[in-house]
């Protein structure tokens, strides 16, 4: 872990280190001096130190300026300085969150003991990133909606760099791969950079399982092993089939010309399979494919395409926030329950009950209530904000868009007063 | 498998391999480029309209779907090397041919496809195009497969050693009249004595040496192994011996001759090009 917190030091000063060995100790000091824990002695503590550091030093510097854009979107940033500059304030906002939620909890992470570390780092994790949450909120609020998607954009953007940093340091195979989730979306979108390291995260997954023995059925009905019985059940884990729809849908992202087909990709395809499926139903993944081949352009303003959906619906079940049973149209009920409680937001300042939001939606009372506690709401209502007032801004200009945008009221999505239609009624 | 789709499969894997004979750039594979002319869409869509009849075609043997599983393993990889996006029904063979997974420390196969693949690349630094030989090789093993030559649990190589075997074979009797002691090839290939009874008591083994090897699998082999075909026509000018009684035997004093004319008229003996790739 030591040598860990060296590179990321390293990685940091080295930049500015023109004076070379002296002001890469000096980087040392500096960056020693303000870790939260000066002798960290378990592995969360190693571990915040080592995410502290890197958080640190994303969210250093005084003023924003060009030289915080990368050089080929510095002519676009210097034209619209002021969405530049708020975009700049949401990416730092986000490691400043982290932060401020690190010294605020160091007590309590300090007493985290190594047996527990797996246990008490997602719930940090699940925490800490409603914290970033947050941070959007506050960078953004008060700021029209031209500036939006670029805040909005920017702050994904530091999200998934954190994403990576925790991924990177979570030792465990199977956690450091759920923390990639995001990443997925990103390669829906044609991000190749995403698609590499969440491929790569997905072999190291799929290495681990396959070095992992099958314990003997004898050994099983002994019941010998509870340990290693009790560790699987802990984890919802992905298996096969959810690895098969995986392959097959970056497959058909390859297919669609949205990404480029690499032999991590074919290697994923190789060794991520699943069984045989003689029933009627066929597999999972022919399903998958045959929606994906099919899919026609979204009806309605709060509905994503359906590759966007996919992309969705796998993250959400790496993470474990929706089971293998959940079909497309859940998600579908569930862009209605997003679309729903933004609009409530919008005029009250309040979120709806779960009552109210499962009538419209048509999700169960249980999934409601999952849905209004879980921080996964807030992250969609603010991806719906941004896809709303993309529609309405081009609304003004093509026709097409000026029909979607009429559709936007939300009175309009009502259905015999009770629902909002969707693509799956 | 009908004998229809057999001979179907065949022809289509002929044709996805066939630039390597024919087209002139591919003689020294050096480029870091893949060249768009080595694999094209429809030389991937024909094998797997092969593939989507032999899924239709009923049953559900783990065998069949561990086959299909490997044949669209060394599809994708071949549309890598050529740069091409995978076609739709590519994809659709992937999602109906599930293969499950071992979890026993053991890769499947089509893992040690992929393996093999990688591992040709990178010796050569990266270059993709000589993942190429692993897929030709893993094509023939397919059509062997197929054709019920070989069974599943015969190695990864065992086609390489058969070859092996039979050239050895084949060059004894050149030289000396008879075929070489069993004992020899297992010393000269290392491998054991009981694996070279076995090949040579296959049914048809003289006559595979002879012909089918000659006319079928050589057609495979990699580009810098093979020369262009000769023109019977331009071979008799030349007296070289009818290509119908031994056309193994232009071939291989053919490609000596270029050498020796490339070279000098004191050229060395002709070595024998190493047929034992991917062996571990």
């Amino acid at each position: 872990m030591t040598t860990g917190n060296e590179l990321l030091v390293d990685a940091h000063f080295n930049g500015e280190a023109d004076t070379g060995e002296e002001s890469l100790e000096d980087g040392r000091a500096w960056l020693a001096e303000r870790l939260p824990y000066s002798s960290a002695t378990t592995i969360m503590q190693k571990y915040i130190n080592l995410l502290y550091g890197a958080f640190l030093s994303q969210c250093m510097g005084d003023e924003p300026t060009l030289d915080d854009v990368p050089e080929q979107a510095r002519d676009i940033a210097a034209a619209h300085w002021t969405i530049a500059k708020a975009a700049i304030m949401a990416g730092r906002g986000v490691f400043q969150a982290g932060c401020d939620f690190i010294n605020q909890n160091k007590d309590r992470l300090a007493a985290v003991e190594d047996d527990d570390f797996l246990y008490f780092e997602a719930e940090f994790w699940d925490e800490m990133r409603y914290s970033m949450q947050a941070a959007l909120w506050d960078n953004s609020s008060g700021l029209c909606g031209d500036h939006r998607p670029a805040i909005f954009r920017s702050f994904s953007e530091a999200v998934r760099c954190a994403h990576i940093y925790s991924a990177s340091l979570v030792p465990d195979a199977y956690r450091s791969f759920q923390r990639l989730a995001p990443l997925l979306r990103d390669a829906a979108n044609g991000d190749e950079r995403a698609a590499q390291i969440f491929v790569e995260g997905a072999l190291r997954y799929v290495r681990s399982l396959n070095n992992v023995a099958k314990p003997s059925p004898k050994k099983l009905r002994r019941g010998n092993d509870s340990d290693t019985n009790k560790s699987s059940s802990e984890t919802e884990r992905v298996g096969p089939a959810w690895l098969h729809q995986l392959v097959v849908f970056l497959l058909h992202l390859c297919q669609t010309d949205v990404l480029k087909l690499t032999p991590a990709i074919v290697e994923l395809a190789s060794t991520a399979s699943t069984a045989p499926n003689s029933g009627a139903k066929s597999a999972k993944a022919s399903r998958f494919l045959e929606m994906l081949q099919n899919q026609k352009t979204p009806l309605f303003a709060h509905e994503a395409s359906v590759t966007a959906l996919v992309a969705k619906r796998l993250s959400w079940e790496l993470l474990g926030w929706a089971d293998a049973n959940r079909q497309l149209s859940y998600m579908r009920h569930v862009e209605r329950a997003v679309a729903f409680c933004r609009n409530r937001y919008a005029i009250s300042g309040e979120l709806p009950n779960p009552n109210e939001v499962a009538k419209k939606s048509g999700l169960k009372w249980d999934d409601a209530d999952n849905l209004l506690n879980s921080y996964v709401l807030t992250y969609e209502v603010d991806e719906y904000e941004v896809r709303l007032e993309r529609a309405s801004r081009l609304a003004q200009e093509c026709p097409e868009c000026q029909q979607l945008s009429e559709r936007i009221d939300l009175s309009d999505y009502m259905k015999n007063g009770s629902r909002f239609p969707s693509s799956v009624d | 498998m009908s004998t229809s789709a057999t001979a179907d499969f065949e022809r289509a894997m002929r044709d996805l391999f066939a630039p390597l004979k024919t087209s002139p750039n591919l003689s020294l594979p050096n480029s870091r480029t893949p060249k768009p002319a080595l694999v094209t869409p429809a030389e991937i869509e024909g094998v797997c309209a092969v593939l989507l009849r032999i899924l239709d075609g009923g049953g559900n043997s783990r065998t069949k779907h561990a086959w299909i599983n490997q044949a669209a393993t060394v599809l994708l990889l071949a549309c890598t090397v050529g740069g091409i996006a995978p076609p739709a029904d590519l994809v659709l063979i992937v999602a109906r041919s599930p293969y499950p997974p071992t979890k026993d420390g053991k890769t499947n196969k089509s893992a040690r496809i992929v393996e093999a693949f990688k591992k040709e690349v990178a010796e050569e630094n990266g270059d993709l195009l000589f993942g190429w030989l692993a897929l030709a090789s893993c094509g023939r093993r397919l059509i062997a497969l197929m054709r019920g030559e070989i069974d599943e649990n015969c190695a990864d190589n065992h086609l390489e050693i058969v070859f092996d075997v039979g050239e050895e074979d084949r060059r004894h009797r050149q030289f000396h009249g008879e075929p070489a002691s069993t004992l020899s090839i297992s010393r000269t290939l290392k491998i054991s004595e009981g694996l070279v009874k076995r090949i040579r008591s296959q049914p048809g083994y003289e006559e595979k040496m002879a012909k089918d090897l000659a006319n079928s699998w050589l057609r495979f082999l990699p580009p810098f192994e093979v020369i262009d075909p000769i023109d019977p026509m331009i071979a008799m000018d030349e007296e070289a011996p009818d290509p119908e009684s031994d056309s193994l035997d232009i071939e291989r004093r053919s490609y000596v001759t270029i050498i020796a004319s490339d070279e000098c008229d004191d050229a060395p003996p002709f070595e024998r090009p190493s047929f034992t790739h991917g062996r571990k």
